[in-house]
């Protein structure tokens, strides 16, 4: 993936440039907003990853000003504030998603592979597949090889947004907010247990696993 | 003394004497005025009775019988001498003039023309002067009769006695006023101080000292009485605060000593990756406390703040808390105890959905932690006066009386040596969200487990 980072504090740019570079991604930095704006409209990135709290001026006008000026690049602001209200601000000026500082690298990363390849996820197509699991996007049918398998409500929004994003991470909190429309994080293991009922149905019953865990970070849909 | 005489302001005991000083001689003056108007009115009355007689006696017996009833004879003419010796010896003067030639009477009347009944000075031959009413009165076309009356000794005295009771008031009661006032003052500032040295021994003993009500000073009662509460209120938030930078510290300092401990550990075992990786794990575990601590502190604050309050809308909250519950169904079921929904239709609130599903998660995250092994724990939502009840309750073994005013303060666990997972803010949220919503949250009384009973409104 390019990555443009636009972040004044030094630790935080060294430390996410470090672990993208390790992926194989390659990161233009920028510490100011001007800066910023100004590769985002020269250059074609995959994605960009703005702060909101800059020097001089705020990540929130500048996104807008990039919107206005018809840069569509994905956009994730990076954020100490972890209101509703800010939130809801980062997304009406139209940053594609908002993560609230301090994150894990793994959920920076799983979010920036969700952005980076949302567009031609965009052709909705009514069929899911993944190896032999076939979902039903219009009647919400699930079935693996040839058993049908019932699913509850929320198994099937795990599952389906699992497969939207399959070969990458998705992380606890992306469930969260994905399926269940939570902006906080609850003590309980609520995301695990829901998971770990899907794949009894899903899995289970079956030689070949395709939900795997990834300890500490969350889950990857794959064949 | 001398603290006495400092926190006297005399500026304004000045200001207030002189105020009621002047307030008294005013009111003192308009009574005067209005003795005296009373009293000319009397006079003027008199006066006009004797016109009405003169009168009379005209219409009887013309101009004969007036010079018949003032006992003088036609055509005698007193002069200025004359005229004052009649004044003096009668009481009233007066000239009958026909076609404005004078027929008898005082020949020093002539400047009396004025129709109406009215007060003059009447000066005599040697330049002393007396009171007096006149009128010049039309008997028919051709005669006239000027009519002046003295008004009498007691009207007089009485008018002088009046001026002179308004002018010594007016010297003595401004001395006196300035001594009353004066011990008012005194008597005030003694309170103020007895007050001041009061509340400047409560910071030596800020819990437990309170200022004395005494019976002598009513007029410091009240404010006493609301100092007291004010100190009552800070003492209660002062305690508040104190269990909560005792909770601060104790939360952040047992996780961040771990973290310590763990770098420790790491040096020594940096050449075993898989010692390594378990380390890295278990520091960033406890890191992730220290920073969910955080989190929710700037949250609760947040929420208190109550600027989310723009964003409330109409919420179908059956739905909400349906789907919720639904989805902590199996979570429950997974710990081997079971969650009864019981959600009545089409319940709506005005308020904020994140919030909302905050408040319904924290409860029975709450539940789910404190209840006992296979409690059964129920969610019950249902129309109610003006707005929506929810119940989050379970079968035990719920929370004991002491710690249930404690509960929803900050940092609070009932949970003494804070072994378990948590931080204490969970319930302090739900709190929060309620006050923000309108809502009212209070522990049912005499049950089995613990039970938290909400009031929405529907507003």
């Amino acid at each position: 993936m390019k990555i443009l980072l636009v972040e004044d504090d030094i630790d935080t740019a060294q430390f996410i440039i470090k672990c993208l570079e390790q992926n194989g991604d390659s990161v233009t930095h920028c510490t100011d907003a001007e800066q910023g704006m100004l590769n985002a409209s020269i250059h074609s990135f995959d994605v960009i990853i703005f702060d909101r709290l800059l020097p001089g001026m705020d990540g929130l006008d500048a996104v807008r000003i990039l919107r206005k000026s018809n840069v569509l690049t994905p956009i994730i602001m990076l954020t100490a504030l972890s209101e509703t209200a800010h939130r809801v601000a980062g997304l009406n000026v139209g940053a594609d998603d908002y993560l609230v500082k301090p994150f894990a690298f793994s959920e920076l990363y799983a979010r920036l592979t969700a952005l980076a390849r949302r567009q031609p996820l965009l052709q909705q197509s009514s069929d899911l597949r993944l190896k032999d699991l076939t979902i039903c996007r219009t009647t919400r049918k699930v079935t693996r090889g040839k058993t049908q398998i019932e699913l509850l409500p929320k198994e099937y929004q795990i599952l389906e947004y699992l497969i939207l994003n399959k070969t990458q991470l998705v992380t606890k909190t992306m469930l969260l907010e994905n399926v269940w429309g939570f902006h906080f994080d609850p003590k309980t293991s609520l995301v695990q247990t829901h998971v770990s009922r899907l794949r009894n149905k899903i899995d289970k019953p079956f030689s070949c696993e395709l939900i795997k865990t990834v300890r500490g970070h969350g889950y990857i849909i794959s064949e | 003394m001398k603290q006495l005489l400092n926190s006297m302001s005399f500026t304004n005991l000045f200001k207030h004497t002189l105020l009621c000083w002047l307030s008294a001689c005013v009111v003192l003056l308009l009574m005067i005025v209005n003795e005296k108007s009373q009293l000319k009115k009397h006079q003027t009355l008199a006066f006009s009775e004797l016109v009405s007689e003169i009168v009379t006696l005209y219409e009887d017996d013309q101009v004969n019988g007036l010079i018949d009833e003032f006992d003088v004879e036609k055509g005698l003419i007193w002069d200025k001498v004359q005229s004052d010796t009649h004044l003096d010896e009668e009481g009233f003067l007066f000239a009958l003039t026909s076609n404005k030639h004078l027929i008898a009477g005082s020949a020093s009347l002539k400047y009396t023309t004025e129709h109406f009944a009215n007060w003059h000075s009447y000066f005599y031959n040697d330049n002393s002067s007396v009171q007096v009413i006149s009128i010049a009165l039309p008997l028919d076309e051709h005669n006239h009769v000027h009519l002046v009356q003295r008004i009498n000794d007691e009207y007089v005295i009485t008018a002088k006695h009046l001026d002179k009771v308004l002018l010594w008031f007016s010297l003595l009661s401004l001395p006196l006023f300035f001594l009353a006032m004066t011990f008012t003052h005194v008597a005030r500032a003694r309170e103020l101080i007895k007050l001041q040295s009061a509340l400047a021994a409560i910071p030596k003993e800020p819990d437990s000292r309170r200022i004395a009500t005494d019976k002598s000073a009513k007029e410091l009662f009240s404010l006493i009485g609301s100092i007291n509460q004010m100190l009552d209120e800070v003492t209660q938030l002062h305690s508040t605060m104190k269990t909560m930078s005792v909770g601060i510290a104790h939360d952040l300092k047992t996780p961040l000593s771990r973290v310590a401990n763990r770098l420790q550990s790491m040096q020594l075992d940096v050449e075993q990756p898989t010692l390594l990786q378990d380390h890295l794990d278990r520091a960033s575990t406890d890191l992730t406390s220290v920073i969910t601590t955080f989190n929710n502190l700037v949250q609760l604050n947040s929420i208190e703040s109550g600027q989310c309050k723009q964003s409330f809308k109409q919420l179908n909250i059956s739905l909400l808390i349906l789907d919720l519950a639904q989805s902590f169904e199996p979570v429950f079921a997974d710990s081997g105890k079971s969650l009864e929904i019981s959600i009545a239709d089409n319940v709506y609130c005005n308020g904020d959905k994140d919030l909302i599903n905050q408040l319904v998660s924290n409860l029975l995250e709450n539940a789910l932690e404190h209840s006992e092994s296979n409690a059964k724990v129920w969610i019950r939502l249902q129309n109610h006066v003006n707005g929506a009840l929810l119940q989050v309750g379970d079968s035990g073994p719920g929370i004991a009386s002491i710690d249930k005013d404690q509960v929803f303060n900050k940092f609070y666990r009932a949970d003494k040596s804070r072994s378990k997972q948590g931080n204490g803010l969970g319930l302090s949220i739900v709190e929060a969200i309620c006050t923000v919503h309108g809502a009212t949250i209070h522990l049912l009384e005499a049950q089995d487990g613990a039970v938290f009973n909400i009031e929405l409104s529907r507003v």
